[in-house]
């Protein structure tokens, strides 16, 4: 029971600040918008306990909350954007026909998924799920190709950092 | 161990040679000629060729890895080596056209090989992925590459525009990739195809949110491929790119998305009631997503006037052509209809699809190195005059698309059709028309380009000045002699890709390939199972 | 079934190594001249690009002396296996049957002389390498269309020509307008291959695999029986395919306006050869067509629509190609109405002796052309015969041979049409007799409009200028393939004399091919059949009175027409009757029946209309109007990052795919 209290409050949270990252008033303004999605972050780890992924909510707090959103925040305070500059947001026919297509592709899934629950697929994790151990497991022996691919996905991504922001050479 | 490395040894190849080409030219002066850079990545494409040749004869029906982790994550049968195969041709031509061109665009950096080598790594192992996490991260190192190499040309901001909308309109087709992936784990259990394959025909899975993965990863690999409705990005990101890039976005994401839809549909759900039991079937999906396709990209095909945009919806119609074989049903020697292998339509319609662009994109880069990349067909006019070889390699390649005898696109259409009119009883001869019409329609913007290239006088104002470049003219020569001889002779070729089809049988089929792993048991014991792992 | 069908391929066919050179000599020669022709000299040029052409020649004339030889079957070689997958087969291979016997005669013979007449027509040409390599080029396609033993190799050569054809038009051209003339007959000719190729696709669906000729008799006998609506389809479509590519209705247009190109090859593409095609495949399946009497009678009426058309429209043309160029599609008319009343070997007579005159026609009106400095226009022609003495006779031998004047080669054939079309029933039905009264009428209008063209351009008094008629003359080169043309057009006939002769040689010839049934009326008439798995689709009657009586009635017809021309127009220049331009029939005429326009209005311009609209609404009206509704787009104003985010594409376009994925959420799960 308390379980599921816990659930809806984190899945709850999680929902409505990743929703005010683009939403005015609150997304707005960019920096506030990322401090919403830190916020969405933590709710996220949360959840991520209640299924007893610990090392995965240690690595989201410190990676995505942590690292990765300390860097958006000074990207952010560098570029130190005016309303002005920010310009008008604007409503389009787009965005209101994407909203109306998301939700019901939203209420399809929820209706999918309520229907789902007992199903054979969907059952409790057993010892050692979540664990340091466990989690080297899968990443060493059953999923060490893709372990390895990611290295390469990150040079890549370092490359385009590179390749894209530096200046020319004269 | 060792035998294993052997097996994955053209990715090994094309990483080797990323790396290489990376670290040698931090070494170049900055501002020198990076072009010689091309001929090392060439070369390791090349090389990583002969590895899939090779690998190809040592092969019986897929090979089985020793090892646990590469057998888990890949597949290595003659479907994933020939399009292997397909995706280095490609790469292998599309970096000669690079060599002079970048140059041409002040955006010589060496980090450029690198990119399309890694690019082509990602390709390679998205069809040769056996489970859907390793499929992710391969679309990914892909896609990553190719939004860079897009925006290759900083200076230019069509180029980051065009760059910009691959990069969040692909991230948003990611997003939905991982959540069908969610979905169809959520329903099985597991992320190993070979496995979803067995939940699904067993009755294990949940139907409903199996097909709510199912649809949204077609999505996702819809946007890939260009599929219309998913295609608005295209024309944009096509004709934004650098020509050289376009080129070899346009032949190997294409070869790659189909590739791994492919494995992916049949492997996971080849099983007749996701099949084709009733209106709830992925084909029902194909069969509109192709119609749809093919007519968009036919009719907005008609209204452009710069080559690069025409060739954007031109490869929308191709995706729309090439849906068409994944409808097809061989009927294996012994009578049967085998669901989940393919004839030999797709590859050789690959191939042949990857040998005209990038005939044509290298024209167009050639046309265009010197600024005029914007501008409209006028920039050809005269062509022939000014370049004969260069006009009749546009030509092949035109004529190819469009589908004219002696040319392997004729092969490759006739191919896909005849095969789709034999297999499961003539039910598709209305998408055959429909298709032929469609093709019939192309004549009109394709040979327009012939007809600009040939009879018509350049510009006297502003001639423009055509790229001097021999490995460009290689490439480009190459493709249209490759065009011709696998029109003339496709044979070979032909029956190369109907075994790589049907060897789906073997690779798709839990029953088959499980069998066959089995029996050559890996030598590292291990106290995790996958089944355990995935149930747990 | 396959299997079977193969071994008894096998023992019909003989050997014969020679086939594959005959279609490869041309390909060789334009290979050589293409590549290399710009840096060889005129005469090199020359003795590959008219040497290879002529040495096919002989080598069909060789393989064809084989063939008569042969006591049954044909001659075949098979180079390679061009694509095996599934349950198809198909190889590259050549066969050599009487009947593609007398086309690839004609082809390589006509072509020959029309190959030599070019060295003079084109000599100071500078392009002169790339005719050559062009008109090489056709006559590989044209060969391997007509010795393809299957369909699917015919039909490279059917696009293989209709592409050749394209680049010959544009030839001389480099302004678009006239390009674009080239490329409606291209387009027009893909409507037409579009339907073959469907028609192809049927066939292959129901012939298990297999699109040879040979084995696709079978197919059709089966069909006959099953899939009779299906077989009609197929019939149907093949019908449209040799409309796009002999130009008859609806598919004609083209034709006038490929006369653009050089008129050498106006003579070898539009007049004997490719536009023949069309002829030459329904001939060639003439087993599937004489299994269905409702493809048989649009056929027929198709064919003697176009050729009353045309005829008419011919009647009041000045320029002088375009009269022949539409005297060319009514007489092609005839053809297709010969097949369709089941008069193949009339057809196959008319489709030879007509490359011989109409050939003949074409490369007098280039010599004329030739001598007056590329001038057309017939009315400032006039009085020629006394400059151009061998253009003139051999024009005038094939004026009489086309309006059917006893004893010229047009003369047999027409008359072995017409005699066709009043007597052959077809699955017991009677006669076409109105395919009859119009061709009857089609033939009258021939007569006039060839001898106005006869009269006003060799008769008379000159109306041109004097500089052109000073330098007016003749090329020696240019003469023999005229002379040669004008005896075939005059003696040609002889090959297939009145059946009361028993002196028809082409029917005996082809009688392998068309497995004629002889038989006898109740009162004694000789009757022949043409059989569909055993019953009597066709049933010709030969009766001599008949034959005689329409033979009279014809050169009537063609001596009245004659003779009204030269009431009309053999006059001295102030003399000559005014066109009446204001007539409602004339101004019908001239503008030919307004077809163009109606084309124009009915097709391209609502196909050109909805991709333009399609543009417009999709890309700028619903991306950035309805969805976007923000400042326009303009890529000059993208300069900064933020912007690139503002400007609603990325927006609109990831809306499409949501919707787009909602739509397959809702419809699959």
């Amino acid at each position: 029971m308390l379980e599921q209290i816990l659930f809806w409050l984190l899945a709850g949270g999680a929902i409505l600040t990743a929703a005010m990252v683009v939403l005015p008033p609150v997304g707005r303004n960019p920096l506030y918008g990322a401090l919403s999605l830190i916020l969405s972050f933590f709710f996220i780890s949360g959840l991520y306990v209640l299924l007893v992924a610990h090392v995965m909510a240690v690595l989201q707090v410190l990676v995505y909350a942590g690292a990765i959103m300390v860097l958006f925040i000074f990207v952010i305070m560098l570029l130190n954007l005016s309303d002005k500059e920010l310009g008008q947001s604007r409503k389009t026919t787009a965005q209101f026909i994407g909203v109306l297509a998301v939700s019901a592709i939203a209420v399809k899934a929820i209706m999918v998924v309520s229907s789902a629950t007992g199903s054979k697929a969907l059952m409790a994790a057993d010892a050692g799920f979540g664990t340091v151990d466990g989690l080297a497991d899968l990443l060493f022996r059953q999923f060490l190709f893709p372990f390895e691919l990611v290295s390469i996905l990150l040079l890549v991504a370092v490359i385009g950092a590179v390749v894209l922001a530096k200046r020319r050479l004269t | 161990m060792v035998d294993d490395l052997l097996l994955i040894s053209p990715l090994l190849i094309v990483t080797v040679m990323g790396l290489v080409s990376l670290l040698v030219g931090v070494f170049a002066p900055a501002g020198s000629f990076k072009g010689w850079l091309a001929f090392l990545t060439s070369f390791g494409f090349l090389a990583a060729l002969g590895a899939c040749y090779m690998l190809w004869h040592e092969t019986s029906a897929g090979a089985a890895f020793s090892s646990q982790s590469f057998h888990y994550s890949l597949t290595l049968d003659h479907f994933g080596l020939a399009l292997c195969g397909v995706i280095l041709l490609g790469a292998l031509l599309a970096t000669l056209t690079a060599v002079h061109y970048l140059p041409a665009q002040k955006s010589d950096h060496a980090e450029y090989y690198a990119l399309i080598a890694f690019s082509a790594l990602g390709m390679m192992i998205m069809v040769m992925a056996a489970d859907l996490l390793t499929l992710f991260v391969a679309l990914e190192v892909m896609s990553i590459s190719i939004y860079i190499l897009a925006g290759f040309k900083r200076d230019s901001s069509f180029s980051t525009e065009s760059a910009m909308k691959y990069f969040i309109l692909g991230s948003f087709a990611s997003a939905i990739l991982l959540l069908g992936i969610s979905f169809t784990y959520g329903a099985t259990g597991t992320i190993s195809m070979r496995e979803i394959g067995l939940a699904v025909a067993g009755g294990d899975a949940h139907s409903e949110l199996a097909l709510f993965g199912m649809v949204m990863l077609i999505v996702a690999f819809g946007f890939k491929i260009a599929a219309a409705p998913f295609h608005m990005w295209t024309p944009d990101v096509y004709e934004g790119a650098p020509a050289s890039v376009t080129g070899f976005m346009a032949v190997g994401v294409k070869a790659a998305g189909f590739g791994a839809l492919a494995r992916l549909l049949l492997t996971c759900f080849g099983a007749p009631e996701y099949r084709d039991g009733s209106a709830v079937s992925w084909e029902t999906l194909i069969v509109i997503l192709a119609v749809i396709s093919m007519c968009a990209g036919n009719l907005m095909a008609l209204a452009q006037k710069n080559l690069k945009r025409m060739l954007a919806y031109s490869a929308i119609a191709h995706t729309g052509y090439l849906l068409m074989a994944l409808l097809v049903v061989p009927a294996s020697s012994d009578g049967e209809q085998a669901l989940n292998a393919l004839g030999g339509g797709l590859v050789f319609y690959l191939l042949a699809y990857t040998l005209a662009n990038v005939a044509a994109f290298g024209v167009a880069a050639a046309v265009g190195a010197r600024g005029v990349e914007d501008a409209g067909e006028e920039a050809y006019a005269g062509l022939a005059g000014r370049d004969p070889m260069l006009a009749f390699a546009l030509t092949i390649a035109m004529l190819s698309l469009l589908g004219i005898p002696l040319t392997a696109g004729f092969m490759g259409k006739l191919t896909l059709f005849g095969e789709l009119l034999s297999s499961g009883g003539g039910e598709y001869l209305w998408l055959v028309v429909v298709a032929v019409v469609n093709s019939v329609v192309s004549a009109y913007y394709y040979l327009r380009v012939v007809m600009v290239a040939y009879m018509q006088d350049e510009s006297a104002e502003k001639p423009i000045a055509l790229l001097k470049s021999a490995p460009l003219r290689v490439a480009v020569g190459v493709a249209a002699i490759l065009t011709l001889v696998f029109g003339i002779m496709p044979n070979k070729a032909i029956n190369a890709s109907t075994r790589a089809g049907y060897s789906l049988v073997h690779t798709s089929n839990p029953a088959t390939y499980g069998a066959r792993v089995s029996a050559a048991k890996p030598a590292i014991t291990s106290t995790v199972e996958p089944k355990d792992v995935a149930h747990r | 079934m396959q299997t079977g069908n193969a071994v008894e391929s096998a023992d019909f066919f003989t050997h014969a190594e020679l086939l594959p050179w005959i279609v490869l000599l041309p390909l060789l020669g334009a290979a050589i001249n293409g590549l290399f022709g710009k840096r060889m000299s005129k005469g090199a040029v020359t003795f590959f690009g008219v040497g290879s052409v002529v040495a096919a020649f002989v080598l069909s004339c060789i393989e064809v002396s084989r063939l008569a030889e042969l006591e049954s079957g044909a001659l075949a070689s098979t180079l390679w296996t061009w694509f095996s997958s599934f349950e198809l087969h198909i190889d590259i291979a050549f066969s050599l049957d009487q009947l593609s016997a007398v086309l690839l005669l004609v082809v390589t013979g006509v072509g020959s002389l029309i190959h030599i007449f070019s060295i003079g027509y084109m000599r100071s040409d500078e392009g002169y390498w790339k005719y050559f390599s062009y008109l090489n080029l056709f006559m590989f396609s044209m060969l391997l269309l007509i010795l393809g033993k299957n369909l699917l190799v015919l039909f490279v050569g059917w696009e293989g020509v209709g592409l050749c054809s394209y680049l010959l038009i544009g030839f001389w051209f480099k302004d678009m307008p006239k390009a674009e003339a080239g490329q409606k007959a291209f387009v027009t000719n893909r409507v037409g291959d579009l339907a073959f190729l469907i028609g192809a696709f049927i066939l292959l669906f129901y012939s298990q695999g297999t699109l040879d000729f040979h084995e696709l008799k079978q197919t059709a006998a089966s069909m006959h029986t099953d899939q009779p609506v299906e077989l009609t389809i197929v019939c149907l479509l093949f019908l449209v395919g040799a409309c796009g590519k002999s130009a008859q209705i609806p598919l004609y247009v083209w034709l006038p306006d490929a006369m653009a190109g050089p008129t050498p090859v106006s003579a070898l593409i539009h007049a004997a050869t490719m536009v023949t095609a069309g002829v030459y495949l329904m001939v060639r399946t003439n087993f599937m067509f004489s299994a269905s009497e409702t493809a048989m009678t649009v056929v027929a009426i198709v064919g003697a629509a176009t050729a009353l058309m045309a005829a008419t429209i011919a009647l009041v043309q000045n320029d002088i190609k375009k009269v022949l160029a539409y005297s060319t599609v009514s007489q092609i008319g005839f053809m297709v109405a010969a097949v369709g009343v089941g008069g193949y070997v009339a057809a196959v007579f008319h489709l030879m002796t007509h490359a011989f005159f109409k050939a003949c026609l074409f490369l007098g009106a280039g010599s004329v052309i030739h001598a007056l400095h590329h001038e057309q226009d017939i009315r400032k022609m006039g009085a020629l015969k006394k400059k151009l003495k061998v253009t003139r006779w051999s024009f005038l031998i094939s004026c009489l041979a086309i309006a059917g004047i006893p004893l010229f080669s047009g003369f047999f054939s027409k008359d072995e049409i017409l005699f066709t079309a009043f007597t052959t029933s077809h699955w017991g039905a009677d006669p076409k007799m109105y395919v009859f009264g119009m061709l009857l009428l089609a033939a009258f209008c021939t007569a006039f409009y060839m001898f106005r063209l006869y009269f006003l351009t060799f008769e008379g008094e000159y109306r041109g200028d004097k500089h052109t008629w000073d330098h007016a003359h003749e090329e020696t080169v240019m003469n023999i393939p005229l002379m040669v043309l004008g005896f075939l057009a005059a003696a040609g006939g002889l090959l297939g004399l009145p059946h009361f002769t028993h002196a028809h040689f082409l029917h005996g010839w082809l009688q392998p091919v068309l497995g004629f049934v002889k038989g006898k009326a109740p009162d004694g008439t000789p009757l022949e059949f043409i059989q569909v798995g055993g019953e009597n689709a066709f049933t010709y009657v030969h009766d001599t009175n008949t034959e005689l009586m329409l033979m009279g009635l014809s050169v009537l017809v063609a001596a009245i027409g004659i003779l009204l021309a030269w009431r009309l127009y053999k006059r001295p220049a102030s003399e000559l009757p005014k066109a009446p331009v204001d007539a409602w029939w004339h101004r019908l005429l001239s503008n030919k029946y307004y077809v163009d326009e109606f084309y124009d209005a009915t097709i391209v311009r609502p196909l050109r209309g909805t991709a333009n609209l399609l543009h417009k609404v999709v890309d700028v009206g619903l991306i950035d109007g309805l969805l976007v509704k923000g400042p326009a787009k303009t890529l000059g104003k993208i300069g900064d990052g933020l912007r690139m985010f503002q400007n609603g594409d990325v927006q609109a376009y990831a809306t499409v795919v949501v919707v787009g994925m909602a739509a397959a959420l809702f419809f699959i799960v």
